[in-house]
C-alpha cells in the first residue's frame, strides 16, 4: 500500500509540474513542488486520447489555455430521482445556476438501471472526448465491474476523472441489547463467538461490506455479512435485535444513536464527526480503516486536459460557496474537493481496495 | 385528555388557509397521477417535491400526504374503468372491479371504491392516533424470519386466485417466480438469467409487467370484442353510492381489511401492494360468495381499496418514529421531511409535537376532501367509457407507454411492458389468469430475499427460521389457509365413513 501511495504521489507530482506548464487556470492539481521549475514536463505528458495517465507519450502541442462549453451539458444521474446521488447532482447544478458559474444550461437526466450500470455505460458511450456529459459515481462505480458485472472498467480506460467532490464518512452502529461500547468490546466478543456477530449491508458488493472485510481482516475476527437491498429494512432489523451490526450513515440514524436505540462505537471517518464528538475513530481505536463511499465526478474517457481542468475549476466553486458548505454539513457528508489529476491518481487507489476487499464475498 | 389536548393543537393548524389549500392541491395531483398508468404515490410525490421547499414543514407535509393517500385512491380508477392498475396496489382491484365495468356498473364500483378507500384511511387515522407512540416497535419485531413467513401466507393467497383451474393458476405463478429470479443475485453479486443485458441487472420491476398482462393485454382483446356499455342512469349521484344491501354485504369486509392493511402497512417490508393482496384473500375466503369473486363483486373492490389506504397510513408509523420508510412513497417522504429540517425518530412526536400533530389533523381533513373530490368527479372519470373504444384504446395505449417510459426513462421498460402485453394476449387466450403470475413476481423476489438472510442469521438453520414465535404462527395460518378444506374434508369423509359402518 506504501509503495502504491508513493507512486500515486510521485504521480501527482509530476502531472502538476506539467499542469504549471501548460495553462494557468488549471490551479486544482496538487501544488507540491510547483516552483521547481518545469524543465521535466517534457518527458510525460498525459496524452489526451486513449491513454492511461502513466503513459509516456510527449505531448507535442501546448493546450490553449482555456476552454469554455457553448452548448448544454448533460448530467447523467446513474440512479433514480429522490436518492443520495440524484439530491447532490441536482444541488450542485442548483448552485450553479444560481451563481451563474456557467455560461450554458446543466441538465440533470436519470438514468437508473443495475446498480448505477445503465447510467454509466451510458456516459462511457458518449464517446472519446466528448465535452458535454458529466456523471456522478458512487460505490458502484467501482463495485460492479470489479464484481463482473458490467461492460466498462472504473478507470482511464473507459473515464475521465472530473472532480471528487465529498466523502460519505460513517459510523459503526451495533445493537444496545450486545452491551457493545468500543471497538475492542466489539472484537474481543467477536473472537470468543467467531461466526456469530451478523453484519447487515445493502448490497453484496458494498461499502458496508468492504468495512467489515477489512474489519475482518485486520482484528483477525470472524463477522458474518447480511446482504438488504433496502437501507430502511437494513435498520429496522438492527432495531428489532435481528442482526447485530452495520455501518450506517449519520444522516439515516443520528437520532437513534442520540436516543440510544442504536450505539455508535466508531466513526469510519478521516476525523472525528462534529455531530458525534465523542465518538472516536476507527483509526483512533487502531484498526486502518478509513474507507467511505467517495461522490465525484466522472466523463466519457480521452477528454482533453482543459476541459478537464474547466469542470474541475468549476466544481471548485461550487465547492466553495456557503451553500454547498451548509449542505455538505447538513447530510453529514466531508468535504474532500480534488482536482481532476488528484482525483484521477485516486481512483487508482479506490479501485485497489475495493478490488482487494471484494474478492473476499463469498462465491456460492 | 392528553390526545385530545394534541389533537386541538393540530386543527388549530388547520385554521391557516395555506394548509387546506395545499392538502386540496395535493389530494388532486395525487388522484390525477395514481390514475395515469404506472405512475404511483412514490413518483407523484418525488414529482411535486420541489414544490415543498418554500413552504412550511405543515403545508409541505399536508400536501405531501395528500398525494399519497389521493394515489391510492387514484390507481384504483384505472384499475376499474380500463383493467389498467394505476399503480402497483390496485392490482387487485382490476380482478373485480373491470368486471363491474363491463356489466355497466362502472359508476357503483368507482363509488364503492371510493369510499373504501376514505372508510380504511379514516379509521386508519384514528388508529395511527391512538397507537403510534405504542406500537412503534412492532415494526421491528419482524426480521427477515417473520418476513419470509408473511410471505409464504401471502404466497398462499394465490390459490384463491386460480380460477377454474387450478394447473393453470399455477402455471402463472411460476411462470411469475422465474420471473422473479431475473437479475443479480443479493448474497453473491451474480447474475441470473441476464444474459449480458445491463438493463436486467437490477431485475424486472412488477409495475411493467402489470401494465403490460393488464392493460395492454385487455386492449388487444379490445380489437375483437369490445365495448363496454355504460348505463346513463348508474352516473346518478344516488347510484353511485351503494346500497343498504350493499352495505351490508361489505362492511365486515371493509372493517376486516382495514386493520389487516393497517397491521401490514405498519411493516416496513410489506406495504401496500401486499396489504391489497391478502385482504382481498381474505374477503375472498371469508365472503359466502366466495365463488363468485372474479366476477363482478362489490366487496372485491372494497376489501383491497380500504386495505391499500389503510396500508398507507400504517406506513407513516415506522417512518415517523423510527425513521424507517416501508415504501418508496414514504421513503421519498422521509427525505422531504429531513430537507425541512425535521428528522423523524423516535423523538418526533416530542420534538415536533405541532407538525406531528398538525399531520394527524390534516389526515382528517385530507380524507374528507378525498372524498368530495372522489364522488364528485366520478361522473366525470365515468365519461371515458363514452369515449369510442377505438379512440379509447389508442389512448390508453399511448399513456401506458408514456408510464412505462417514465418509470425508469428508458426504453427498456417500454419493450418490457409491450413484451408481458403481448405474453398476457396469449395468456387470456389460453384462459390463464395473470393475477397469480404478478402476485408470485411481487412475493417471490421478496420471498427469496428474506429466506436468504434468515438463512444467513440462523446459521442456515431452517428449523430455527420457521420456529422463532411469530414466524411459526404466520406459517401455521399459512398451512390451515392452504390444506385446511383438503382437511376438513377428510375429517368430514372420515366422521362420514364411520356413521356408514
Amino acid at each position: 500500500m506504501k509503495k502504491l501511495l508513493a507512486l500515486a504521489l510521485a504521480l501527482v507530482m509530476s502531472l502538476s509540474l506539467i499542469a504549471c506548464g501548460q495553462s494557468k487556470n488549471s490551479n486544482t492539481g496538487s501544488s507540491t513542488g510547483s516552483s521547481t521549475g518545469t524543465g521535466t514536463s517534457t518527458g510525460t505528458g498525459t496524452s489526451t486520447g486513449t491513454g492511461t495517465s502513466t503513459s509516456t507519450t510527449p505531448d507535442p502541442t501546448p493546450a490553449p489555455a482555456s476552454w469554455t462549453p457553448t452548448k448544454d451539458i448533460e448530467f447523467v444521474i446513474p440512479f433514480g430521482a429522490g436518492g443520495g446521488n440524484d439530491v447532490m447532482v441536482r444541488k450542485l447544478v442548483e448552485i450553479i445556476e444560481k451563481n451563474k458559474l456557467c455560461p450554458v444550461n446543466i441538465v440533470p437526466v436519470n438514468k437508473k438501471g443495475g446498480s448505477g450500470v445503465v447510467g454509466y455505460t451510458y456516459l462511457k458511450d458518449q464517446g472519446k472526448g466528448y465535452e458535454y456529459a458529466l456523471a456522478s459515481t458512487s460505490a458502484s462505480f467501482f463495485t460492479q465491474p470489479i464484481t463482473g458485472n458490467s461492460p466498462f472498467s472504473p478507470d482511464t480506460t473507459d473515464f475521465s476523472f472530473v472532480a471528487h467532490i465529498v466523502k460519505d464518512p460513517c459510523v459503526i452502529c451495533a445493537t444496545p441489547g450486545l452491551g457493545f461500547k468500543t471497538m475492542d468490546d466489539l472484537v474481543n466478543y467477536a473472537k470468543a463467538n467467531p461466526g456469530k456477530l451478523k453484519w447487515g449491508g445493502v448490497g453484496s458488493a458494498s461499502d458496508d461490506a468492504i468495512i467489515m472485510y477489512m474489519l475482518n481482516t485486520l482484528a483477525n475476527v470472524d463477522i458474518v455479512y447480511v446482504p438488504y437491498d433496502d437501507q430502511g429494512l437494513l435498520t429496522a432489523a438492527v432495531l428489532g435485535g435481528h442482526i447485530d451490526l452495520c455501518a450506517s450513515s449519520l444522516a439515516e440514524s443520528i437520532e437513534h444513536m442520540q436516543a440510544g436505540t442504536m450505539t455508535a462505537i466508531a466513526a469510519v471517518a478521516d476525523n472525528r464527526l462534529a455531530d458525534l464528538p465523542d465518538v472516536p475513530t476507527v483509526l483512533e481505536e487502531g484498526y486502518d480503516i478509513a474507507h467511505q463511499q467517495n461522490r465525484g465526478i466522472v466523463m466519457n474517457p480521452g477528454v482533453a486536459d482543459e476541459v478537464l481542468a474547466y469542470y474541475s475549476d468549476l466544481f471548485e466553486k461550487v465547492c466553495n460557496t456557503s451553500e454547498w458548505k451548509e449542505y455538505v454539513k447538513t447530510n453529514a457528508m466531508a468535504d474532500a474537493f480534488m482536482g481532476y489529476k488528484e482525483w484521477t491518481e485516486y481512483s487508482k487507489e479506490v479501485k485497489d481496495d475495493y478490488t482487494t476487499y471484494l474478492a473476499m464475498v463469498p462465491k456460492d | 385528555m392528553n390526545l385530545l389536548h394534541h389533537l386541538a393543537l393540530g386543527f388549530s393548524i388547520l385554521a391557516d388557509p395555506m394548509v387546506i389549500i395545499y392538502s386540496l392541491v395535493g389530494v388532486v395531483c395525487g388522484v390525477i397521477i395514481g390514475a395515469l398508468p404506472g405512475l404511483g404515490p412514490s413518483v407523484g410525490i418525488a414529482v411535486l417535491l420541489p414544490m415543498c421547499y418554500g413552504l412550511s414543514p405543515a403545508c409541505a407535509l399536508c400536501m405531501l400526504c395528500g398525494i399519497y393517500y389521493g394515489a391510492m385512491y387514484g390507481g384504483s380508477i384505472t384499475a376499474i374503468l380500463i383493467n389498467t392498475p394505476g399503480d402497483s396496489a390496485a392490482i387487485m382491484t382490476t380482478l373485480d372491479g373491470y368486471p363491474l365495468a363491463r356489466k355497466g356498473e362502472a359508476g357503483k364500483a368507482l363509488g364503492m371504491s371510493c369510499l373504501a378507500s376514505v372508510i380504511g384511511g379514516t379509521v386508519s387515522v384514528v388508529l395511527f392516533m391512538t397507537l403510534a407512540p405504542i406500537i412503534s416497535n412492532f415494526a421491528t419485531s419482524f426480521g427477515p424470519s417473520e418476513y419470509f413467513a408473511l410471505m409464504v401466507l401471502g404466497l398462499t393467497s394465490i390459490a384463491g386466485m386460480t380460477g377454474k383451474s387450478p394447473a393453470k393458476g399455477f402455471l402463472a405463478a411460476f411462470l411469475g417466480l422465474f420471473v422473479a429470479g431475473i437479475g443479480i443475485d443479493l448474497v453473491f453479486g451474480t447474475t441470473k438469467f441476464v444474459f449480458g443485458n445491463v438493463n436486467l441487472y437490477s431485475g424486472i420491476d412488477f409495475v411493467p409487467v402489470a401494465m403490460g398482462l393488464f392493460g395492454i393485454a385487455e386492449i388487444i382483446c379490445n380489437f375483437q370484442d369490445n365495448d363496454i356499455h355504460v348505463d346513463k342512469g348508474s352516473l346518478k349521484f344516488k347510484k353511485l353510492l351503494p346500497n343498504g344491501q350493499e352495505w351490508k354485504r361489505t362492511l365486515p369486509h371493509i372493517g376486516r381489511g382495514t386493520i389487516l392493511g393497517f397491521i401490514v402497512g405498519m411493516l416496513p417490508g410489506a406495504g401496500a401492494t401486499i396489504a391489497s393482496f391478502l385482504s382481498y384473500d381474505m374477503a375472498k375466503r371469508t365472503s359466502k360468495h366466495g365463488k363468485e369473486f372474479g366476477t363482478g363483486m362489490i366487496e372485491g373492490v372494497a376489501a383491497p381499496e380500504c386495505a391499500n389506504n389503510a396500508a398507507s397510513m400504517g406506513a407513516m408509523v415506522p417512518m415517523l418514529t423510527l425513521g424507517v420508510p416501508g415504501s418508496g412513497a414514504t421513503a421519498i417522504m422521509m427525505g422531504a421531511l429531513m430537507m425541512l429540517g425535521i428528522s423523524p425518530g423516535p423523538s418526533f412526536f416530542v420534538k415536533n409535537a405541532e407538525v406531528a400533530w398538525g399531520l394527524v389533523a390534516s389526515m382528517y381533513l385530507g380524507n374528507i376532501i378525498l372524498v368530495c373530490i372522489g364522488l364528485g368527479a366520478l361522473s366525470l372519470f365515468v365519461k371515458i367509457l363514452n369515449v369510442k373504444t377505438t379512440t379509447l384504446n389508442a389512448l390508453i395505449f399511448a399513456f401506458i407507454l408514456m408510464g412505462a417510459y417514465a418509470l425508469e426513462n428508458s426504453m427498456f421498460t417500454v419493450g418490457v411492458t409491450l413484451f408481458f402485453g403481448i405474453l398476457g394476449y396469449f395468456l387470456k387466450k389460453l384462459k390463464v389468469p395473470a393475477a397469480p403470475m404478478v402476485l408470485a413476481l411481487v412475493l417471490g423476489a421478496l420471498t427469496e430475499t428474506n429466506l436468504r438472510q434468515a438463512l444467513i442469521i440462523a446459521d442456515n438453520n431452517f428449523f430455527a427460521v420457521i420456529t422463532k414465535p411469530i414466524s411459526a404462527v404466520i406459517i401455521v395460518i399459512a398451512l390451515l389457509l392452504a390444506f385446511g378444506t383438503p382437511i376438513k374434508n377428510l375429517f368430514a369423509r372420515l366422521r362420514g365413513g364411520k356413521k356408514a359402518a
